[in-house]
């Protein structure tokens, strides 16, 4: 037994390396005051990413299909066709800003010659800003409408693509509100 | 205040007005302009209100039987709650304001603590956080800003509450005669973290208002009240003790509960109950990689119903080995569940708690745990078939698939943006 029964150095104390916020050793470094907050803002975003939290939001399941590197000649398949190369997600596609987007389904006929169809599932952009010409979701007078935007003795006019269907002139005493933009549509066949 | 600024730490606080109203707005323009409310699980208190709603009169948390008057008289739209349509615009809010920071703490479902340190423009930064929620989602929010949590809520207030700031209200950006003004026109339950109980108290040791509070001794405070109460007078002092904290991911527990849809006597019923909200916190542990300890089994009667006889009862139910598996947390919860039920009883509400909440990567890999790790296969299975199909595809025999019961939601708008059998039908 020695004499000293308090303080000094004692193998295996205090934290093990690598325990801290960073999940790794770390180490004391001089840097320009200046780039300070660079730093912080660099490693704090770097622990996002790494951290899977809430910050992914999926609007819907992620479809995967597999695409093939090149085509296949006739005859025997190439091994390499095994292989897939890479994974095609749809959302990617069809999605800009996710958080802005939301999905409406058509009903009715009124745009069918912009190939938007009864059934139709259409992609509602809110963070585009509307241009003439861009098929819109509107309200008027609180009922939802998806038409082309376009503009008439400088007042917006909403055209139906389907001759069976009248323009609607907006006046001022409507209450009008174009909700989002039309950034594309999706159908199934089966 | 000179001094603080050049410490140039500045914390935001971002929530959103009248959240659960402005959520049916966005997809409803029927609703705009119009007193509207939302009410809680089961149509019983109203807990979001519209401005115009408010300007009715109506209460938060009153029970929506002593509003009928108001409602019918002034065509006030009502609205059952609808969470998974709320949480997904929740999740959007949150994401659209991360990328304003390094640091976000996601303090409820409509706000959060922005770390606004390094930024110069701060106007700017509010005002853009205000128009993209607005253009991108609908959403009215109000921006407070402080150097610390403490009066960046209530930063927070004023910006919500004295229209003239237009939303956003910066502490540092008027004078500190102003905000001596403006804490001492409020009392201090007006801060975050003080309740009203815990006002009424302050008042007694002659402390009336927040002003009052921010010059009043720290550690003389401490003694009086607690370490708390020390760190909230720094703060309003522009000395920040409270950290903006890092969402984690792992919860410490679950909680399920649901008052009744009606009265429910039976033991068979309440039965079927815990046993639905055993399988839903079962599952919520396992998709964040977490073994129970312990569940609590909780039953209370009706408290509105003076006529009844009252009661409410909890027991702990110690699982031991900690286990993901809802058979064997159902198991133990409806043991639990024999020994505090009592016959002749309205109840109103039950509900479970899984705590004691471990994740599996932290677990010693003892003999007990090997046993569980073998039937883990088939718990896996039931999620994934479940996960695929219908959320209670497989499910334990005494949980029902349509429960008697059951909630009560009759003004519920559709899952707009879950549910693609659901979403909003256009022209």
């Amino acid at each position: 037994m020695s004499k000293i029964k308090h303080g000094g150095f004692r193998l295996g104390a205090g934290r093990k390396a690598g325990t801290g916020r960073y999940g790794e050793p770390t180490r004391v470094m001089r840097v320009p005051v200046s780039k300070v907050i660079n730093i912080e803002r660099y490693i704090n975003r770097q622990q996002l990413q790494n951290a899977d939290t809430f910050f992914n939001v999926k609007i819907a399941g992620k479809q995967h299909i597999p695409f093939f590197g090149y085509k296949v000649p006739a005859g025997f398949p190439s091994p390499a066709d095994d292989h897939v190369e890479k994974k095609l997600d749809l959302n990617d596609y069809l999605i800009n800003q996710q958080e802005a987007t939301f999905f409406v389904a058509i009903k009715g006929d009124s745009m069918i010659d912009a190939s938007i169809h009864d059934g139709d599932i259409v992609i509602v952009d809110r963070s585009k800003q509307a241009r003439i010409g861009d098929i819109v979701l509107a309200s008027i007078d609180g009922e939802f409408t998806v038409k082309t935007l376009a503009k008439h003795l400088s007042k917006p006019r909403l055209l139906p693509a389907n001759t069976k269907y009248k323009y609607i002139d907006i006046t001022e005493n409507m209450e009008f509100e174009i909700w989002g933009v039309i950034i594309g549509a999706v159908r199934k066949f089966k | 205040m000179g001094q603080l600024e050049n410490l140039n730490k500045m914390i935001a606080l971002v929530d959103v007005n009248n959240f659960y109203v402005s959520c049916e707005r966005l997809f409803n323009p029927q609703l705009r302009n119009k007193p509207v409310v939302v009410l809680s699980n089961n149509d019983g208190c109203i807990i979001s209100r519209s401005q115009e709603a408010k300007e009715l009169g109506i209460k938060m948390g009153q029970p929506l039987f002593k509003a009928t008057t108001i409602i019918k008289k002034n065509h006030v739209q009502v609205l059952s709650s609808n969470y998974a349509f709320y949480a997904d615009i929740s999740n959007r809010v949150m994401t659209l304001l991360s990328e304003f920071t390094d640091i976000q703490e996601i303090y409820s479902i409509d706000e959060c603590f922005l770390n606004m340190h390094g930024y110069s423009n701060l106007h700017s930064i509010a005002n853009e956080i205000k128009q993209r929620l607005w253009r991108y989602l609908r959403m009215p929010v109000c921006v407070g800003i402080g150097p610390t949590k403490v009066l960046a809520k209530l930063a927070n207030r004023s910006a919500k509450k004295e229209p003239h700031w237009k939303g956003v209200f910066i502490t540092t950006s008027v004078s500190e005669a102003k905000m001596n003004k403006i804490m001492d026109s409020l009392g201090a339950d007006e801060l975050w973290g003080i309740g009203r109980a815990l006002s009424l108290k302050l008042k007694l040791k002659g402390v009336h208002s927040i002003l009052a509070l921010k010059k009043s001794s720290p550690i003389f405070m401490r003694k009086k009240f607690s370490i708390n109460m020390e760190k909230i007078i720094y703060e309003l002092n522009g000395i920040s003790c409270f950290m903006i904290e890092r969402n984690n991911a792992t919860k410490k527990e679950i909680r399920s509960s649901r008052s009744f849809g009606r009265n429910v006597t039976k033991y068979t019923d309440l039965e079927e109950a815990i046993t639905t909200f055993v399988s839903r916190a079962a599952f919520k542990a396992r998709s964040q990689n977490t073994v129970s300890g312990k569940i609590t089994i909780f039953v209370t009667s009706n408290p509105f119903n003076k006529n009844a006889k009252s009661y409410g009862a909890s027991i702990d139910v110690i699982l031991e080995p900690p286990t993901l598996h809802t058979r064997t947390i159902v198991r133990g919860a409806l043991r639990g569940l024999k020994e505090i039920y009592k016959e002749n009883i309205n109840y109103a509400k039950c509900g479970v708690i899984l705590s004691n909440l471990t994740e599996v990567s932290k677990l010693q890999d003892t003999l007990v745990w090997l046993k569980n790790k073998e039937t883990k296969g088939l718990t896996e299975v039931i999620d994934k078939v479940n996960n695929r199909f219908n959320k209670h595809s497989i499910r334990p025999g005494t949980q029902p698939l349509k429960p008697a019961w059951g909630m009560k939601q009759s003004y519920k708008s559709q899952a707009y943006t879950t549910s693609w059998d659901s979403l909003l039908k256009v022209n």
